[in-house]
């Protein structure tokens, strides 16, 4: 090692260690402090402009719904199930067999579906305009295909004994129960209701759109060139819904749920400083009940505060990202007021200031059941809407 | 004498894991610690032979004496501790103080560029306290860091008008910046964590002027002056805030008392009561008194200080610091090192400060 390689070791040691530090004492305020504390307001906003928030009805019906909801609440209310299938062939194919063989009779039916309760067979013609009222002659003894137990039919858990509380309803019935009639295309209807000995009975059957449709074996007997042998055949299901009295109205307050389904629209016109230049640290939405939250006792429905991408009032589009939504959930017979957590909204509102400052609230899933909830409205004072937000100012970077 | 750089250079490099900070709590709602560009070789002596240390930034005078190529650098290490006011703190900071590059020039001139630091704004702080939100205290922790500072960019010019005269002037151009980060983080974890970050942006302009007169052969004076205008702070290029940064007097006087053994003494005055800041500012003045044994190429030296610092909450903190330190020449004389050891003690009536500072200078002529 030469001397002028040690010079530049010596340089190098110099310049090395020019740039580390570490620095962290506690501070004693006001005298040894920043000049500015972070600053931190929490104010209450209200909706934009008295009157200017909306509720609207018919988003989802009952037969778009993921669920059908099936309850008997004393002679206030009640809801039904409702089915059709496809028509039974007077023909089908055994095995590989490439020759259609007439079926001479039915056998047996098999009912699936996650709940069950009395099934009855129900004229064909079923749609979107059925109403309880129209099918209602139908639920009675004589039309009664087959009553399903739930609890003898769904086994308690072998491990921990306790009785699932969804599952699987699996019940054969006799042919005979069946009246498939040429006139009706052999089509099959059927309705389903609810009956307990003591208590409100209630069940919720999974739909076609929930990709949970009620399916409907049919196991028939087959003329194989003389000789008559089985096979089961399951027509697809046509149409699924359920109907219930009373009928929903036009919306009270800011109404949300109920079948077809409510959604309500807030707008808010927030301070400068509050969204656009500040950061939110909590941010909720009260919303107080004008009344008891509608439903059967112990169901509870989930509120979902979505912000829409654009304020074309019923019809605004909502914001797919899961950022600009936030979900409450409310029981049948609340009556405090809720509250939902906005403070990932309002962030995300910070970086998008194109959006309309303004959130739709939606059951979800929607038309799944007969939860309705209804929130005070701008106009009426007492039960007025508004918005906590603890925020705080942009920092006055740079000040002395 | 291998060994010994070796040695030495390896020490150097290590001198960050015992080091620590410059900057003081005083300057918190200030511009920022004034910084003093003093090299190794004059910390040694608590910065009486600043005036006369072409390796220091005081005096640009200092420059006109050196006739060939040479570069200087110095490193600063700052071990802090500071108590009082329910502050219990050891805090470590590592600094270039001062690099320069000086040469001959034109018509038997010298120039040189020197980077040397001017405020200081390093420091992070944590608070605890509540809020009130929704009608209840929260409990809040705040931490505040600010991380940079302002560095002086001079250019001079010096020249030797007579044997016994040295005269310069050197244009100074500010510059600098600081990563601010302020976060506030709730212990009610239902209020999300808020954190903001900026960078701001310093700049300012300033000139100098510094003489050195030998009257004999055994004594040296020394005066400088130097005004800067305003120090312009911007964010995001809006202009925040712009303040008026001070005039500078200083002087010194050094004495070949005897064989090898120099005595000087210094002195500075800055009107730093003009900078609008939050905290109380005040004029600042300086006092040096040091010495320096034996031949330039082997030395030793001892020092005293006492200051007053600009800012301040309510009443003027005041500095007192002893140094002592040594150098050595190497290859010839085209090289020299130089460490100084600095204890210093700053107080105002509620908070004190205790520095240890080391530092270290490489001076090399190619």
């Amino acid at each position: 090692m030469n001397r002028r390689h040690l010079v530049l070791a010596g340089a190098l040691g110099v310049v090395g260690p020019s740039c580390t530090e570490q620095l962290t004492g506690p501070g004693s305020c006001p005298d040894y402090c920043p000049v500015t504390a972070p600053l931190f307001a929490d104010t209450l906003i209200f909706p934009v402009t008295v009157g200017l928030d909306s509720s609207y009805r018919g988003y989802v019906r009952a037969e778009e719904t993921t669920r059908l909801q099936i309850v008997e609440q004393g002679a206030t209310v009640s809801s039904r199930a409702l089915f059709e299938f496809a028509p039974l062939p007077d023909s089908v194919r055994l095995g590989g067999d490439t020759t259609l063989r007439p079926v001479i009779r039915i056998d047996s039916a098999r009912l699936p579906n996650d709940l069950a309760l009395g099934v009855y067979q129900l004229p064909p013609g079923l749609d979107s305009t059925t109403t309880y009222d129209d099918v209602a002659p139908s639920f009675e003894l004589g039309r009664l295909v087959t009553t399903m137990i739930v609890d003898s039919i769904i086994p308690p858990d072998s491990t921990t004994g306790e009785r699932p509380a969804s599952g699987t309803l699996e019940i054969i019935v006799p042919g005979s129960a069946f009246t498939i009639a040429p006139e009706d295309s052999g089509i099959v209807a059927l309705g389903i209701d609810a009956a307990a000995s003591s208590g409100v009975p209630f069940a919720v059957l999974g739909a076609a759109e929930a990709l949970t449709p009620a399916i409907a074996s049919y196991f028939v007997a087959v003329d194989s060139a003389g000789d008559t042998t089985s096979t089961a055949v399951a027509p697809a299901l046509q149409f699924d819904t359920f109907v219930f009295t009373p009928a929903f109205g036009a919306p009270v307050g800011l109404e949300v749920g109920g079948v077809p389904s409510a959604r309500s629209i807030l707008r808010f016109d927030f301070p400068e400083g509050v969204v656009d230049t500040s950061r939110v640290s909590r941010a909720t939405l009260l919303l107080v009940p004008l009344e008891p939250v509608a439903g059967v006792p112990g169901e509870s429905m989930t509120v979902v505060a979505n912000a829409v991408a654009a304020d074309f009032g019923a019809k605004s589009p909502l914001v797919p990202d899961s950022a600009f939504r936030a979900t409450v959930s409310v029981a049948a017979g609340d009556v405090d007021t809720i509250r939902i957590d906005l403070t990932t909204v309002l962030r995300a509102w910070g970086g998008t200031p194109d959006l309309p400052r303004a959130v739709m609230l939606r059951a979800t899933p929607e038309a799944g059941g007969l939860t309705t909830v209804r929130f005070g409205t701008t106009v009426s004072l007492s039960f007025q809407p508004a918005m906590r937000v603890a925020f705080f100012r942009p920092y006055p970077f740079g000040e002395r | 004498m291998g060994r010994w750089l070796v040695g030495l250079a390896i020490g150097l490099v290590l001198l960050p894991q015992v080091g620590a900070a410059q900057d003081s709590y005083y300057s918190m709602r200030g511009l920022g610690h004034p910084s003093r560009p003093i090299g190794a070789r004059s910390r040694g002596s608590a910065g009486a032979f600043a005036p006369f240390d072409p390796g220091s930034g005081v005096n640009p005078a200092t420059a006109a004496r050196i006739a060939r190529l040479t570069a200087s650098a110095s490193t600063l290490v700052t071990n802090r501790t500071v108590q009082g006011e329910g502050i219990d703190a050891s805090l470590r900071q590592t600094r270039f103080p001062v690099a320069s590059l000086t040469g001959p020039f034109f018509f038997r001139t010298v120039y040189s560029v020197r980077v040397g630091p001017y405020l200081a704004r390093s420091h992070e702080v944590s608070t605890q306290d509540t809020v009130l939100a929704r009608d209840q205290l929260v409990a809040v922790r705040d931490r505040y860091r600010t991380d940079g500072g302002t560095s002086d960019i001079s250019f001079l010019l010096a020249k030797r008008l007579r044997p016994n005269l040295d005269v310069a002037g050197s244009f100074h151009v500010l510059l600098g910046s600081a990563r601010v980060n302020t976060v506030r983080t709730f212990e009610d974890t239902t209020y999300q964590e808020y954190v903001e970050s900026a960078v701001e942006s310093f700049d300012g302009l300033g000139v100098s002027v510094g003489v050195i007169f030998l009257p004999s052969q055994l004594l040296g004076l020394a005066g400088y002056a130097r005004s800067d205008g305003n120090l312009k702070t911007t964010v995001n290029g809006v202009t925040t805030n712009t303040t008026d940064l001070p005039l500078t007097l200083g002087g010194g006087v050094a004495g070949l008392i005897a064989n090898e053994l120099r005595l000087a003494a210094s002195i500075e005055w800055a009107s730093w009561s003009k900078a609008q800041v939050t905290a109380q500012s005040f004029d600042t003045f300086s006092f040096a008194a040091g010495l320096e044994l034996g031949p330039l190429a082997r030395s030793a030296r001892l020092g005293v200080r006492y200051a007053t610092l600009p800012f301040g909450p309510t009443k003027q903190p005041t500095e007192t610091a002893v140094a002592g330190g040594f150098g050595f020449g190497f290859a010839g004389g085209r090289g020299a090192l130089d460490f100084a050891v600095e204890r210093a003690w700053r107080s105002d009536d509620q908070l004190e400060e205790k520095l240890w500072v080391v530092s270290a200078g490489l001076t090399v002529r190619p």
